[in-house]
């Protein structure tokens, strides 16, 4: 049996990056406040003695722009007691604890100031004292640290690391360009990657999808949803949008399917709450909408916290949540303004400074009542510097509607409704 | 579950106390899972009064979906008529009434939406009725036995027998206020009236224009 091995970074990077940093290299990762800690044991018929293996660890920490100090030793807990203490790239030998100070090996503060006025400052200093003579003063428990400085540490990595994703790979004998072929094979793939993701009784909100071409290049495909499902026939309906929208360009050769899984929604459900889509049906009949519409035209109502007139947008990335307001507050219904998009040139008679006649090519009449002028200007620091003239007209056909003057000549804006 | 995922009693008689197959809106009773026409000309006051009804639903927490196939959705006057916009899907149909009525299939299939709002309002009768009637029928049908408002606000009647409500509102009076340069527009004080049904009274309802930033 080989010798145990293991390795550690002490570094403020963040937490997934080193992860994955320890993941490059070994299967049992264990998460530290301040870094990570992974087992390396075996390495050495792939990349050398304990000195080798550091040197690479620091050169895919240099590949990932991880800064941090590395430390490899035999011992889980002088690697990371070594990394914690010594900066830059440190594999353990017999005495390479030595110049450590005892303030980074744990020794309760009493003890320590009994050790600094006995003039003992670094693991050395310790080790010149007999063993048998600190375990009387200072109790069984004193073991611990002995052991600590002298490599014998007793310390079980426990990984703490799991990876949140699955992976199914397919090599295909001959290229597939045929969508129902394609999306058979997809489904098998999901059947399995779901089957696994369901062992660990969690659920997918991501699928990535890669794709090798005939062509010898990839298509990469991610796909997110707004909340976790296993159900099946749901994500092979999502994907199936995707792939419709963006078709591959040549024939099929390989499929990768990647499912992120994370935990499940919990939802409470009563027979009182208020009637909402449920998640999967509002999402697949918005990304059919998008197929009618386009992307950018269905979406979510937002304001924009801008002087500018119509200020507001459509956020395509967001769904409707269904959240409740029981607040108890009454709103009055209020006179709305129906744009007109893009506003109506217009016509418009004045006769002595008063607003006579008005004309469009949908309706004409003449001013029975108006109020106004209405001065509006911003953004006069910019290229988007407006500025308009208003007036609110009500013509006799019976129509309210909002006239506006600019730099172009007259526009009737919108109608109150 | 924890304690904090329970609903209180006092929410719960809340709820049972308020009934779910109508929707009372300025005196408009009307009924979930069916298809209702809301008829006006311009500047009537049926607009307000449809996001008046949305500002009522998207505060209960329902979802609610603006089919604007007039492109004319004003998302400030939404607020002030107390419109929760999160819980808002608004699709643009670029004037568009072929994809409007798509999309409104694709909406009464998916179940669950509080109220679907096709607003029709600029679109030209003429265009309008060159619909088939058996698309307003398919839409009835979809939403029978579903919590859903389909409301369709047009100029003129197009519906016909399809619609199972249709109310016809009109502006009886504007009010302005002030003189001269002065002058502001304040209020509609609209009529309401159901075309179906023996009650055919008017139902007079006060509309607002609030001036203020949202």
């Amino acid at each position: 049996m080989s010798e145990k091995l293991y390795a550690c970074v002490i570094s403020r990077a963040d937490k997934r990056e080193l992860e994955e940093l320890g993941d490059a290299f070994s299967y049992r990762i264990e998460r530290l406040e301040d870094g990570v800690l992974f087992d390396v044991s075996g390495l050495e018929k792939m990349y050398g003695r304990a000195a080798d293996i550091a040197k690479r660890i620091r050169e895919q920490m240099d590949e990932r722009g991880i800064a941090g100090d590395v430390a490899v030793a035999a011992n889980a807990q002088t690697s990371v007691l070594l990394a914690r203490n010594k900066s830059g790239t440190n594999v353990s030998t017999q005495n390479t604890l030595d110049r450590i100070p005892l303030e980074g090996i744990g020794i309760d503060y009493d003890t320590l100031g009994v050790f600094e006025a006995l003039g003992l400052r670094s693991v050395r200093d310790l080790k010149q004292i007999p063993e048998s003579d600190l375990i009387e003063r200072y109790g069984g428990g004193f073991k611990d640290v002995l052991d600590l400085i002298r490599n014998q540490a007793q310390y079980v990595l426990t990984p703490n690391f799991k990876e949140n994703y699955v992976i199914w790979s397919y090599q295909l004998d001959f290229p597939v360009n045929d969508a129902e072929q394609l999306i058979f094979i997809i489904r098998h793939g999901l059947e399995k990657v779901f089957a696994e993701t369901e062992r660990y009784g969690l659920k997918t909100e991501r699928i990535g999808m890669t794709f090798e071409l005939e062509d010898q290049t990839s298509k990469d495909y991610e796909i997110k949803v707004s909340f976790p499902t296993l159900d099946i026939k749901f994500w092979l309906r999502v994907i199936t949008l995707r792939i419709n929208s963006e078709a591959p360009e040549a024939g099929i050769t390989s499929i990768r399917l990647t499912s992120h899984f994370i935990r499940p929604r919990t939802v409470q459900k009563g027979l009182f709450s208020a009637p909402k889509p449920q998640p999967e049906s509002l999402l697949l009949t918005v990304l059919k909408i998008k197929k009618v519409v386009g992307e950018e035209n269905v979406g979510v109502p937002s304001i924009l916290d801008r002087r500018i007139p119509g200020a507001f947008t459509l956020d395509p990335a967001k769904l409707p949540r269904g959240d409740e307001k029981p607040d108890g507050k009454k709103f009055p219904p209020a006179i709305v303004l129906n744009y007109f998009t893009p506003p109506l040139p217009a016509d418009v008679m004045v006769n002595q400074n008063r607003l006579i006649y008005l004309r469009t090519k949908s309706f004409q009449g003449k001013v029975r009542e108006y109020s106004g002028v209405w001065i509006g200007s911003s953004q006069w620091w910019n290229d988007d510097n407006w500025s308009s003239r208003e007036w609110d007209v009500e013509l006799e056909e019976g129509g309210i509607y909002r006239l506006l003057r600019n730099n172009d000549g007259w526009f009737v804006t919108g109608e109150y409704d | 579950m924890t304690i904090n995922n329970v609903k209180s009693l006092s929410r719960l008689r809340a709820e049972q106390a308020f009934s779910d197959e109508f929707v009372e809106i300025s005196g408009l009773r009307l009924k979930r899972g069916s298809l209702t026409e809301i008829t006006g000309a311009a500047s009537s006051g049926k607009t307000s009064l449809m996001m008046s009804l949305l500002g009522n639903l998207t505060r209960a927490g329902e979802v609610c979906a603006v089919v604007d196939v007039s492109d004319c959705f004003d998302p400030e006057a939404a607020v002030l008529n107390g419109v929760m916009l999160d819980n808002i899907l608004w699709i643009k149909c670029g004037t568009e009434l072929e994809k409007g009525l798509t999309i409104t299939d694709y909406l009464v299939q998916a179940k669950g939406f509080g109220a679907i709002w096709l607003n029709l309002n600029f679109i030209p009768s003429n265009e309008l009725r060159l619909i088939p009637g058996s698309f307003w029928y398919r839409f009835r049908l979809g939403v029978k036995g579903c919590p859903t408002l389909l409301i369709a606000t047009v100029k003129e009647s197009v519906l016909g027998p399809a619609s199972g409500k249709a109310y016809t509102v009109e502006r009886s009076r504007t009010v302005w206020n002030g003189a001269g340069r002065f002058k502001l527009l304040r209020e509609f004080i609209v009529s309401l009236r159901s075309r179906k049904g023996v009650d055919t009274h008017p139902i007079f309802s006060r509309l607002q224009l609030i001036y203020k930033d949202v």
